[in-house]
Order: C-alpha cells, then sequence, then structure tokens
C-alpha cells in the first residue's frame, strides 16, 4: 500500500506538486492521468525518491520513505519508463538481471527468474536472452523495460508513460499484456500517462491531475458518470463520452440470453467479452439493430439489441 | 568472359602496380656509402624468372577480380600474401645475386618500384579486407606475419647486404636506445596527460562556467606549430634550470626530454578532455535515470553504466593522442630529446638516405601498430553489434 | 556594417596586428633578446628578412592547400557518383589509415623518393594534407540526407545540378573543417620543412638550434605561432558563416 498525506514538491519558487493526498491499495492499479506538465511523472518518481517531496509525507506499506535507504527503497520497486532506458552496453538478460545482482541474488536464481520472465512478456529465451537493446523493435525493447522492472519480484511497480513511444497496435498489445500479467501477479501498480482511454483501459482507478493538483479520482465508470469538472469532461473526450463509456461494459452484461443452447452462428455475430462499443460500430457497419452473441466456442448464447444498448439494460 | 568487370578496384590496382614494377628501379648497388648507386630494373635485380613469375601472379589476381562471376576473394587474399612474403626473400634473393665477396662494403639501397609494389599490395589488402569481410584483427595479423618474416630473414642474415641494414648494424646501441626513449616519451605523455585530462574533465563537468576558457586555451596550443612550441619552451626552461640546480639534477634543461614531455602533455590534453567530456556527457540521460530508479548507489550507476559506456570514446581518444605523440616525439630530436627523430635528423643532415628510412620506418610501424591496438580495443569495449 | 558583424572579426584582426607587428617588429627588440643571449655574437636572424620568410611559407601552404582540396574534394566526388562508388570503401579507409601516420615521417620520406628542397616539401604537404580533406568530404557527401537528393532530383535537377546546388553547399561547412584541419598540420609541417631545405619560418629555430642560439629560436617560434593563430581564427570565422552540421543532418 502506498500514502500520500499532504504532499507537495516545488522546484524554487515554481509548485509542481500542490498538497496531494492519495492512496493507492495494495494489487490496485491506479493510473494517474493529466496534460504535461501537470506533476504526474513528479509524483510517480517522489514514490521511489528520484525526487525529493518538500513538505508532506509518504509511506510504504506504513513505513515513511525518508527512513528507508534510497537504494534499498528503489531495489524494492520496479521502474519502467517511456524512453526505456536499456543499458545498450548489455545484453537482454543482463539487463534484466540488473535489479536481482543489485540485490545479490545466487546466479542460478537470476537465471531462472531472467527465463521465468522473457517467458511471462513472450519474448523466446533462445531468441532474445542475448541479444542487445539496439536489435530490438520498440515493442520488444518495452517488453525487456517491463521485465526488467518486474525481475526483483517487487511488491510495487511505478510505470512512467511506458508505451507513450509505441504505435498504436503495438501499444494495445502490450496494454492486453500487462492486464494479464495484472490479473496473474496483482502488483500495486502506479502508471502515469496522458491518454485518457489507455487509463479507462487499464485503471482500477484514474487520479486526474491538473496543475500540481489532483481535481478527481474515482474508478472508470464513475469517472466517466461524473466527472468533477469541465477539465476532466473535456480530458474524457466531451461528445464521445458515451462511446468511452461504451467501451468499459461488456456486451454480456446487456444482452438476452438464450433458454436453450443455439447453433454455431455463420457470418458476423458478438463475442460475450467484446464491449458495448464494438457491438455499437457492428451494429452500425451491419446497419442492424440485433447481433448474436457467441461464446469463445463460436457456439450462440444469446442476442443484443440495438435498445438494450441505449437504455443501458437488458431487453 | 564478358568485357565489363566484376571488380574494377584490383584489376586498377594491379595495373598500377605492374606498371611501376616494370618502369622504375627495383633497387640499387653502391660500392660503399659515400659513391652513388647504380640502378637495376626489376629484371636485372632479381633476374628473368622470378620477375615473369612475380609479374604472372599479380596478373593472376587481377584477371581473377575482373572476369570471374563471383570473384574468389579467399583465393586472392592467399595470392596477396604470397606476394607480400615474396618482398624480402626477393631482397636477399638481390643480395645473394649482386654482392660478392670481394665486394665487402657494396650495400643494396630499396628503390622507388618496390616501394610502389609495397604501397599497392597495401592498398589491395585493404581493399581485399573489405571483400572478405576480415576483421581488422586478421590485417593486423597479415601485418605482423610479414614483419615477423621480415626479421626471421634479417635474422639469418639474408637482409645482411641491404643498406638498410647495414645502417642499422653500425649503431645498434643507438637503434634500441631511440626505441626505449621514443617509446618512453610517448607513454610518458600519454601517460600523464590522461591523469591531468581526466581530472580536468571532472573539474569542467563540476564547474561548468570554466569549460569554454579551458577548451579555447587547449585548442589555441593544439594550433601552435610544434616547433614553434618546443621552440618557445626552451627559453624558460634554461632559464628555471639555471636558477634552481635541483632541476638541473634531474636532467631537467632548456634542450632534452623536459621541454618535449612538457609540449607532449600540452598538445595532449585537447583530445583527452574533449574525448572524456563528449564521452561522459553522451550517454542518454534516460538510461541514466532508469539506472538510478533500479536503485543503483552512484558510485554503482558511474562504474557499472557511464564509465562501460563512454570507455570507446576515451579509447578513441587515447588512440588519437597516442599517434599525435609518436609523430611529435619525432619532431621532439630536434630539440635534443632522443627517439628515431634522431635517425631521420641526423640522415637529412648527412643526405643519408637509408638512414632516414630507418628513422622513419619504426615511426611508421609504431604508428600502424598503436592505430590497431587501439582500435580493436575500442571495439573490444564497444562490444555492441551494429543493429 | 554591424557591430555584431565587427565581432566575427576580432580574433583574427588580432592575431593578423600581431604577426604583422612582429615580422617587421622584431629586429627592433634587439635588447630584449640581447637579455636571452648575452653571449652571442648577433642576437636577431639575419640570413633573410622575416617578411621574406612570411611570404615563402604561406605560398607553401598556399599552393598545398589548393592542390589538396582540388585533389581531395575531386577524389571525394569521384566516388561518390555512381560510376566511381568501387573506389568509395579503398578511398575512405586510404584517407582514415594515411592519417595514422606522423606527417614528419611523409616529409622525411620524401627526400629518398625526390631529394631536398622545396619540391619535396610541396609533395609531402600535399600529400599528406589530401586526407583530412577526402575524408571531410567524404562524410559531407555521404551525411546529406537521402531525401534531400532525392527531392532535388524529383524536381528536374541533372546530376551536376544537383552537386553544385545541393551537395557541395550542403557539404562545404564540413570540408571547410577538413581543410582548416590540413593547413593547421601543413602550417606546423611547413615549418619543418627547412630541415629539408625549404625555406620557411623554420629556418630561424633550425638555425638557432644549430648554433645554440635561443634567441633566434624564439623569434621564429613566434612568428609561426602567430601564423597558425592568424590562419586558424580565420577559418573559424568562415566556418561560422556557413550551413553547420545540423543543416546537413536535418537537409
Amino acid at each position: 500500500m502506498i500514502e500520500l498525506l499532504n504532499v507537495s514538491k516545488s522546484f524554487g519558487p515554481s509548485v509542481a506538486v500542490d498538497d496531494i493526498s492519495l492512496t493507492v491499495k495494495a494489487a490496485e492499479l491506479c493510473v494517474l492521468v493529466g496534460t504535461s506538465g501537470c506533476g504526474k511523472s513528479t509524483t510517480l518518481r517522489m514514490i521511489n525518491r528520484l525526487i525529493a517531496h518538500t513538505a508532506g509525507q509518504i509511506r510504504i506499506d506504513g513505513q515513511a520513505i525518508d527512513q528507508l535507504d534510497p537504494h534499498t527503497l528503489r531495489r524494492r520497486i520496479g521502474y519502467a519508463i517511456q524512453s526505456i532506458g536499456l543499458f545498450p552496453h548489455w545484453t537482454v538478460a543482463r539487463n534484466i538481471a540488473v535489479v536481482p545482482r543489485l540485490l545479490g541474488w545466487p546466479a542460478p536464481r537470476i537465471a531462472q527468474r531472467v527465463d521465468e520472465l522473457l517467458h511471462l512478456l513472450d519474448l523466446p529465451a533462445a531468441e532474445f536472452a542475448g541479444k542487445y537493446p539496439n536489435q530490438l523493435s520498440g515493442g520488444q525493447a518495452q517488453r525487456v523495460g517491463v521485465a526488467r522492472a518486474l525481475a526483483g519480484d517487487p511488491e510495487i511497480l511505478l510505470m512512467d508513460e511506458p508505451f507513450g513511444a509505441l504505435d498504436p497496435i503495438t501499444r494495445d498489445s502490450l496494454q492486453n499484456e500487462l492486464l494479464r500479467i495484472q490479473a496473474q501477479l496483482r502488483k500495486t501498480i502506479v502508471f502515469v500517462t496522458h491518454d485518457m482511454d489507455e487509463a479507462l483501459k487499464l485503471a482500477n482507478r484514474i487520479v486526474v491531475m491538473e496543475k500540481g493538483r489532483i481535481v478527481q479520482q474515482d474508478t472508470p465508470q464513475a469517472l466517466l458518470a461524473r466527472p468533477a469538472t469541465a477539465f476532466v469532461e473535456n480530458l474524457l473526450g466531451g461528445q464521445e463520452r458515451g462511446l468511452k463509456q461504451a467501451g468499459l461494459q461488456r456486451v454480456a452484461a446487456l444482452m438476452q440470453p438464450l433458454n436453450a443452447p443455439g447453433l454455431r452462428v455463420v457470418g458476423p455475430a458478438l463475442k460475450t467479452a467484446d464491449s458495448l462499443r464494438q457491438a455499437l460500430s457492428l451494429m452500425l457497419w451491419q446497419r442492424c439493430t440485433s447481433l448474436p452473441v457467441v461464446d469463445e466456442q463460436g457456439v450462440q448464447v444469446g442476442v443484443l439489441h440495438v435498445d438494450s444498448l441505449l437504455r443501458g439494460a437488458p431487453q | 568472359m564478358r568485357l565489363r568487370p566484376v571488380n574494377r578496384v584490383i584489376p586498377v590496382l594491379v595495373l598500377m602496380a605492374l606498371a611501376l614494377l616494370w618502369s622504375l628501379d627495383f633497387v640499387s648497388i653502391q660500392a660503399n656509402r659515400i659513391v652513388p648507386g647504380s640502378s637495376l630494373g626489376l629484371v636485372a635485380a632479381v633476374g628473368m624468372r622470378w620477375a615473369l613469375g612475380l609479374s604472372g601472379v599479380l596478373a593472376l589476381c587481377g584477371l581473377l577480380a575482373a572476369y570471374v562471376r563471383r570473384p574468389p576473394y579467399g583465393v586472392l587474399l592467399a595470392l596477396l600474401c604470397l606476394l607480400l612474403a615474396q618482398l624480402p626473400l626477393s631482397l636477399a634473393w638481390v643480395g645473394e645475386q649482386h654482392i660478392t665477396a670481394e665486394l665487402a662494403h657494396a650495400r643494396v639501397g630499396i628503390g622507388a618500384g618496390f616501394w610502389g609494389l609495397l604501397f599497392l599490395l597495401g592498398l589491395l589488402s585493404i581493399e581485399l579486407q573489405q571483400r572478405v569481410r576480415l576483421h581488422r584483427a586478421g590485417l593486423l595479423g597479415i601485418g605482423l606475419g610479414l614483419l615477423l618474416l621480415t626479421l626471421g630473414v634479417a635474422h639469418l642474415g639474408g637482409l645482411e647486404p641491404l643498406a638498410l641494414m647495414r645502417e642499422y648494424q653500425s649503431r645498434r646501441q643507438q637503434f634500441s636506445s631511440a626505441l626505449y626513449s621514443h617509446l618512453g616519451l610517448v607513454a610518458a605523455a600519454v601517460g600523464v596527460s590522461l591523469l591531468l585530462g581526466a581530472g580536468l574533465a571532472l573539474l569542467i563537468n563540476r564547474f561548468p562556467a570554466i569549460q569554454r576558457s579551458c577548451m579555447g586555451l587547449l585548442s589555441v596550443i593544439q594550433t601552435i606549430p610544434s616547433l614553434a612550441l618546443f621552440g618557445l619552451l626552451i627559453a624558460p626552461l634554461s632559464y628555471l634550470s639555471a636558477q634552481f640546480p635541483l632541476l638541473q639534477q634531474f636532467g631537467v634543461r632548456g634542450i632534452g626530454w623536459a621541454p618535449a614531455l612538457l609540449a607532449l602533455i600540452a598538445y595532449s590534453l585537447l583530445p583527452i578532455v574533449r574525448n572524456i567530456g563528449v564521452a561522459l556527457q553522451a550517454v542518454e540521460p534516460s538510461v541514466i535515470d532508469a539506472a538510478h530508479g533500479m536503485g543503483m548507489s552512484p558510485r554503482q550507476v558511474f562504474f557499472q553504466v557511464r564509465l562501460p559506456l563512454a570507455l570507446p570514446v576515451i579509447i578513441e581518444g587515447v588512440r588519437v593522442t597516442t599517434l599525435q605523440a609518436i609523430g611529435l616525439t619525432a619532431v621532439a630530436a630536434l630539440i635534443g630529446a632522443g627517439g628515431f627523430g634522431t635517425f631521420i635528423f641526423q640522415g637529412l643532415g648527412q643526405a643519408a638516405m637509408d638512414l632516414i628510412v630507418l628513422g622513419a620506418l619504426p615511426i611508421l610501424l609504431m604508428a600502424l601498430l598503436a592505430d590497431s591496438l587501439f582500435s580493436l580495443l575500442a571495439a573490444h569495449y564497444r562490444g555492441v553489434p551494429a543493429p | 556594417m554591424t557591430a555584431s558583424h565587427w565581432q566575427g572579426w576580432r580574433w583574427p584582426l588580432l592575431w593578423l596586428g600581431l604577426l604583422l607587428a612582429a615580422t617587421f617588429g622584431l629586429p627592433q627588440l634587439e635588447a630584449g633578446f640581447r637579455a636571452i643571449e648575452p653571449g652571442a655574437r648577433a642576437v636577431i636572424y639575419s640570413q633573410a628578412s622575416f617578411s621574406g620568410l612570411l611570404v615563402k611559407h604561406l605560398l607553401l601552404v598556399a599552393a598545398a592547400a589548393c592542390a589538396a582540396v582540388a585533389l581531395g574534394v575531386g577524389t571525394a566526388i569521384m566516388v561518390s557518383r555512381p560510376w566511381g562508388r568501387d573506389f568509395l570503401p579503398l578511398a575512405s579507409q586510404v584517407a582514415s589509415i594515411g592519417q595514422t601516420f606522423p606527417p614528419v615521417a611523409v616529409l622525411a620520406l620524401a627526400v629518398p623518393a625526390l631529394g631536398f628542397g622545396v619540391l619535396p616539401t610541396l609533395f609531402a604537404l600535399v600529400l599528406y594534407g589530401v586526407l583530412p580533406i577526402l575524408r571531410n568530404s567524404l562524410a559531407g557527401l555521404h551525411g546529406i540526407a537521402p531525401a534531400v537528393l532525392e527531392a532535388a532530383r524529383g524536381m528536374g535537377m541533372s546530376p551536376w545540378q544537383v552537386l553544385w546546388q545541393v551537395e557541395l553547399p550542403l557539404a562545404s561547412a564540413v570540408i571547410v573543417a577538413g581543410s582548416r584541419t590540413s593547413v593547421t598540420i601543413n602550417i606546423a609541417t611547413a615549418a619543418i620543412g627547412s630541415t629539408i631545405g625549404a625555406s620557411t619560418l623554420g629556418d630561424p629555430i633550425i638555425s638557432g638550434l644549430v648554433n645554440g642560439n635561443s634567441a633566434y629560436v624564439v623569434q621564429g617560434a613566434l612568428l609561426i605561432g602567430l601564423l597558425a593563430l592568424t590562419v586558424d581564427s580565420l577559418f573559424e570565422r568562415v566556418q561560422n558563416r556557413l550551413p553547420g552540421p545540423a543543416a546537413v543532418a536535418l537537409g
């Protein structure tokens, strides 16, 4: 658990972070979102003491971080950044092994851990372990960056726009990867981004920051339903809010289930795990008012009507 | 057979080599050190069979490169090694043929044709190295092999009649002391300026305000011609040594090693400081940020990340400095600092061409060797393959 | 002319002024040099006038520089055209390996080949001076963004127009930097040319060293140092007015 109590940071006369309080519960994925210069990165970097806060208190599992040795603290916290910062003179395996080595793990355990992480991030060890960072694509390098952040098996993971420099398709697949890993490992993650869609997709809780202050913090659903200020509404995309909200709900929630198991559906159909946004798009594209819904095996399990979509409840 | 050659570089070089070989003097024979020698062409020097064999192998190289669809560069490299290996042997052969027992003081001078052949074979080996993608260490190996072969032939007495060898024989002692003083001056200058330069670079890192004036001063020094700087140091140093007898005891005088070493260090500081500064600053900030974020201590960040990433550039600075120092030490012979430059300027004074070559050749070899070694070292520490 | 325009000329003019003052004023300083060499018969080098030596030195370096620029830039252009590209790897390797040879060794080896005098000095200066120019010209021509050349061709420029209007102007800063290196080295090497019979500002130094007359040495050294600084600061001035390396990189 991470707690920030009335934390401020000023650089000379300018105040970057102004009296914020925030609690990130264990196993929560908390996303700090805001425009550039709003203090979200500064907040993140104060948690592992890359920047020292000037007022207030930051506690990890109840312990104030200024009581801890900064290097020991950082070795306990995973850290991944946008420009990745892989060490160009070391191989992928050596890069991932940085923190375990700093922690003084025995060599066999490190080797095992590196293999494990390469496997977890879908980078076959035989192919990637011996490569150097300049031989990787952007997406591969960022996977190594995430693996490196996870290497010391930290409870807490800090991620500063880690997917910011990637193309949309790679970014999307890495976001899915992160959700999969998080479902498996249940770390406490603080994630910084300026992209509200990314925040909505990943977060358990979104913290919107503006000019060094927290303007609103809530679940993605609640945030969409009740933006506190015009700034938050603007970040949420104004008129596209409806679509974004639809993007957070699954087809399974609104479909009308079949009483008896149906047949395999040929042609356009929705999956139970698709979002309502995808459902609406498919209806618009097919110019129809209802679509069959199928399960993982392609067997029809229900029907979704456009009316349910509009009312927000099954028909 | 097709008309347009596959590789045009090798045939052109081969044609130039053949032209030089057959038009210029291969060697000259002098009755003694004073009288001008008589020049011998290729055939007169080594005989028809050797001349035709040599030319034949050269021509074969050209033809193979030009008219085989995928030129067998490996074979060409082997032929090239053969051509290089015959160089010292041909000189030994010339001696065997032309210097008889009654001409005790007669000597063989190496002619322009021989030097031209050596030069063009050098160009051929550079071209071939790139074609076969031979590692630079391979080229260094071939060079060292040729050097060892030459030394071996010389050791067996095969090169005894060479004028170059005669000059060497008559000043063996001086040769080895020149070697030691040359190497000593270069090593001392590079070592001291590496220490001073590292300190200065760190100082500039700490106080960026002094960067402009420091670098400005160092580049002004670098601009001043060596002969002038050596000369300008003579007067103040002789004044100092006259004032302080202690300095005199250590051998500090207006001429000699003291002004040479001072000037060498002054020249060496610029490339060293510049490269260390650039190297340490060029490390990407995100890498350093990540290193801190992983929990490395400042010491670990410096020794595990900053320094290893900077090392190749620093070694490049040391390479440049060493090459520069080797050349400048040669000039320093003019102010009595010793080294191989002594032979060059003695030779120039006595119009003894072979003595000039005896001084210049080791300098070239030292420069080539230092260049190869430091390049290999930098490549080793770079370690990272090209993307 | 604006004040800032004159600012750029401050250093070249200062060094030039000092150089001219020294050339014509040194003989006036006999008393000062007497302090360095109290015992010597003469303390001012008088076998030739300083101005004559300065002109000879400059002419030698200038002739070598012209030849080296023509040769170096010409070779670089040739090996970067489609019909000469086969020779590109060789040329760039020779340019970098050649520079490992110390200039004084090249100068010394010119004597067995060509004898004593101005000619071998000039030969050595050209031979050695070509290398930095060739290397930088290759780098400059190679460093131009392909998109720029593509655009030039796309607008209908002929190969010669591309060369003269796009490639050479964009590479000019790097080529001038190479010429600066070349000329700096050659001013120093020309001074050593005194030992092989070329008459240059090195004469007083060599003569002073041979006769043990430090005053001669100081006079020669001062003049050569000032000459080098004058020429170098002029180059710097020229370089500042050319498109920088950034322009090449960005295209």
